[in-house]
């Protein structure tokens, strides 16, 4: 308990932990090598090349790696220079302009300037396309070359978050005549400006990526390879890692974490996240359009020992709002407290006297959606729900279940901003709008604070939109997730990053002891 | 009744269908009285004593929920045993009038027949079994008729077999010669001829239908959780491997022993019905 406290603490004061995390990062005496490579095990398989299709961390990770952003996304949430050097916006943050990296290179040798630029953010912003980010870019109306090596990207509305929004992993450069003549072909032969090039990829098995030697920033990326293997099954990839078959792991799953960390030679790596699982329920179908049903079903869940079952502890409770204490406008309040009785009442009143039965739907992957839908079938008993569990092979669930069922474990990983995580998911034009709340008054608080640039209105803003949510329940979100992975001691400048979609790899290292060395 | 009780005595005389009998006739009883036996609630959770070892209050320990491992195991054994059983009667039945049908009747129809159970046959079992629960969709009772089915053509050609030695014989020629209906000679002449081979089969089947169910389960297609079948109890366990062994320890030494429980029962009839293997 007083360990969350602090950290929570320490999550709060943000910008004082990315400035401790450059100190500690510039703290070894070493230089950094180059050379060798990173074996990397990964649990659920890149499948999505196209990288202004991808929706998952080994996509995001692959993305990452082949292409090139406007701007990339620091472990502080901020966004720091990626093809583009500088921006600036007018004062009533409406037009923004971003400078351009001259002299980029695609892999296919040609040139990359703002006209890739400005044909890029037509596609993403081409509802056909189907981005899964295009909601999240902010109000873009327009993007415009400016000469060859700048753009202007003006907005419907005010937007400040804007280089942060660009950051989205879907966001990035591709070249101006394959998005014209041969956009499908991305999804086979990825042509980008990334730190790295794709060399293999086998679906479900492994990806290799070699060196991208005419990369943007001079001496990176230090490592000659990155092979990213598919693990289906994570006591394999761990029993990987500690035999040294790959040198690590970017997902551990909780339950496996303590032994791993303790292991020699292996270090364990932990960072607090608003990573969530929340359980989607559609509120136009009954049951769950009756708001007292949402709230009875939010009435029980026992939050602190859910976060102990189904994090093993490796995480913080939840409030039935997407924003924890990781995200800078989080208005804390106290925790709702498991009361089936009043729950019981709740659902009687709805007309649901002798109980109610539910059928949950979790994917396999990861392990714990599984978890989670016992501990609330089991939870919610007293409470009068008679919920049974159906899991689901996860390719299956993606396809007929996920933005469709009525009653599902999700699982999201942290956004940069309150914004984004609301317009990803909760808002009435939310891409991914599961729970199909549509408030109107939920969408005026995050639209107004969306436009806004004065953190105290935001601040408030922000807080009525958590408050709506506990309130309303559109869905159940119980328990965040630190982000858990695993590296071999040799592997040296990998910051983990709380969003878990960034991963910045071109600044790996391999120690001398490395066995994959020259 | 007196032809059952002369076999049963013959079985207990060889020490592994004395050992099969004993320890069936326990599982059939745990089976039926399981739910019962068990002392507690197998969903309950104990949160304060998760991954408790072998104690008097948990004689098996518990899980990662705090679930008392004996009641779970004891629960599941109906699941478990129970539908394995099942599974087996659907496909030795199955299979077995299948079998004795194109073997009585011959001719064309019997090559069809056969040739039809060969291409199914050249199908893995659990290759079969998984893409019809592909096409079922995944629950514990569509695991059981997709073994079921998956086991009928194995089935259908030793019943076959023993149908084409036994229709030869002279009872069935009389049979025949008396004006008999075919039916009444697959019933009444053929079939209580040819049930011994067919009941030792079955028997062994049900050792591997509780492993097949258990894989099914531990691919994620049988069995839902919170289910304390023993093979989602495994598949679930796993992770949890590091920290306490309890957990996939206890049902997979239960599978072991119904698996082994069978395979000797099998074996004691074997003996015991079959004349020749007495030599």
């Amino acid at each position: 308990m007083k360990i969350q406290l602090n950290r929570r603490q320490l999550l709060r004061m943000s910008a004082a932990g990315a400035a401790l995390a450059v100190g500690i990062g510039a703290l070894p005496a070493m230089a950094a090598e180059a050379g060798g490579t990173l074996r990397l095990s990964v649990n659920i398989t890149p499948g999505v090349l196209n990288p202004m299709l991808v929706r998952a961390a080994a996509e995001y990770m692959m993305a990452e790696m082949l292409y090139s952003g406007l701007t990339s996304l620091g472990t502080d949430m901020t966004a720091q220079p990626d093809l583009a050097t500088e921006w600036s916006s007018n004062e009533d943050a409406t037009e923004w302009r971003f400078v351009l990296r001259e002299g980029v290179k695609f892999s296919n040798g040609q040139a990359l300037t703002s006209a890739d630029v400005v044909a890029s953010f037509a596609k993403l912003l081409d509802p056909e396309t189907g981005a899964p980010g295009r909601r999240n870019l902010g109000p873009i109306k327009s993007v415009e070359a400016d000469g060859d090596f700048a753009v202007i990207v003006t907005t419907q509305t005010p937007f400040a978050d804007l280089p942060v929004a660009l950051t989205y992993p879907t966001a990035k450069v591709v070249p101006a005549d394959i998005i014209a003549n041969d956009f499908d072909s991305l999804a086979q032969v990825p042509v980008g400006s990334g730190p790295f090039r794709l060399q293999e990829f086998r679906a479900d098995e492994i990806s290799v990526l070699v060196k991208n030697p005419d990369y943007f920033v001079a001496g990176l990326p230090y490592l000659d390879e990155v092979q990213i293997k598919t693990f289906p099954d994570s006591a394999g990839s761990s029993a990987a890692l500690l035999a040294g078959e790959i040198d690590m792991m970017h997902d551990v799953q909780p339950t496996d974490f303590a032994r791993i960390d303790a292991a020699a030679g292996v270090t364990g790596l932990r960072t607090p996240s608003g990573r969530f699982l929340d359980v989607v329920m559609d509120t136009t179908v009954a049951p769950f359009d009756d708001i007292r049903v949402r709230q009875a079903l939010s009435l029980c869940i026992d939050r602190q020992a859910m976060v102990e079952l189904v994090a093993e502890g490796y995480g913080t409770p939840g409030n039935d709002s997407p924003i924890n204490a990781a995200y800078r406008y989080f208005a804390d309040a106290p925790l709702k407290a498991y009361d089936p009785e009043k729950a019981k009442a709740l659902l009687a009143e709805a007309g649901y006297p002798d109980g109610l039965e539910l059928e949950i739907v979790a994917s396999v992957k990861p392990g714990y959606r599984s978890t989670m839908a016992v501990v609330l079938r089991e939870m919610a008993k007293p409470g009068g729900f008679d919920i049974s569990v159906k899991t689901m092979d996860h390719s299956t669930y993606l396809d007929q279940v996920w933005k469709k069922g009525k009653f599902y474990v999700g699982f999201y990983n942290m956004l940069p901003t309150e914004g984004m995580s609301f317009n990803l998911l909760f808002t009435s034009g939310a891409s991914w709008n599961e729970t199909k709340w549509n408030n109107a008054e939920f969408d005026e608080y995050v639209r107004k604070a969306d436009e806004t640039t004065d953190t105290a209105m935001r601040t408030d803003l922000y807080a009525n939109a958590q408050a709506l949510m506990q309130a309303e329940v559109p869905a159940l979100i119980p328990c965040f997730f630190d982000i858990l992975g695993a590296r071999a001691d040799y592997v040296n400048g990998y910051d983990q990053h709380p969003r878990g979609a960034s991963f910045a790899f071109h600044k790996v290292w391999m120690g001398p002891d490395a066995p994959q060395k020259g | 009744m007196q032809a059952t009780l002369k076999t049963l005595r013959a079985l207990m005389r060889s020490p592994q269908g004395a050992v099969g009998t004993i320890l069936v006739t326990l599982l059939l009883f745990i089976s039926v009285f399981g739910p019962m036996l068990a002392p507690q609630d197998p969903e309950s959770f104990n949160f304060g004593s998760r991954f408790s070892e072998p104690t008097s209050q948990f004689l098996f320990g518990t899980d990662w929920f705090g679930r008392d491992l004996l009641s779970r195991v004891l629960v599941g054994a109906r699941s478990t045993v129970l539908l394995a059983i099942l599974a087996t009667i659907i496909g030795t039945a199955s299979g077995a009038l299948i079998g004795i049908f194109s073997g009585f009747v011959g001719g064309w129809i019997d090559e069809v027949i056969m040739r039809t159970i060969d291409a199914v046959m050249a199908i893995p079992g659990l290759l079969l079994a998984l893409m019809i629960l592909t096409v079922l969709g995944s629950s514990s009772l569509n695991a059981v008729i997709a073994i079921g089915i998956a086991f009928a053509p194995g089935m259908s050609r030793i019943a076959r077999s023993t149908t084409l030695s036994v229709r030869e014989l002279d009872y069935v020629s009389a049979a025949r010669a008396r004006g008999e209906s075919s039916l009444w000679i697959i019933f009444a002449e053929i079939l209580p001829n040819m049930v011994a081979p067919v009941i030792v089969e079955a028997t062994i089947r049900v050792a591997f239908a509780i492993m097949t169910l258990a894989t099914l389960s531990f691919l994620g297609l049988g069995a839902q959780p919170p289910s304390s079948e023993w093979g989602l109890m495994i598949a679930e366990a796993r992770e949890h491997m590091f920290r306490s062994p309890w957990p996939i320890l206890v049902p997979g030494v239960a599978i072991a022993l119904v698996a082994i429980a069978f395979n000797l029962l099998g074996d004691g009839l074997r003996d015991v019905l079959n004349p020749h293997a007495q030599e």
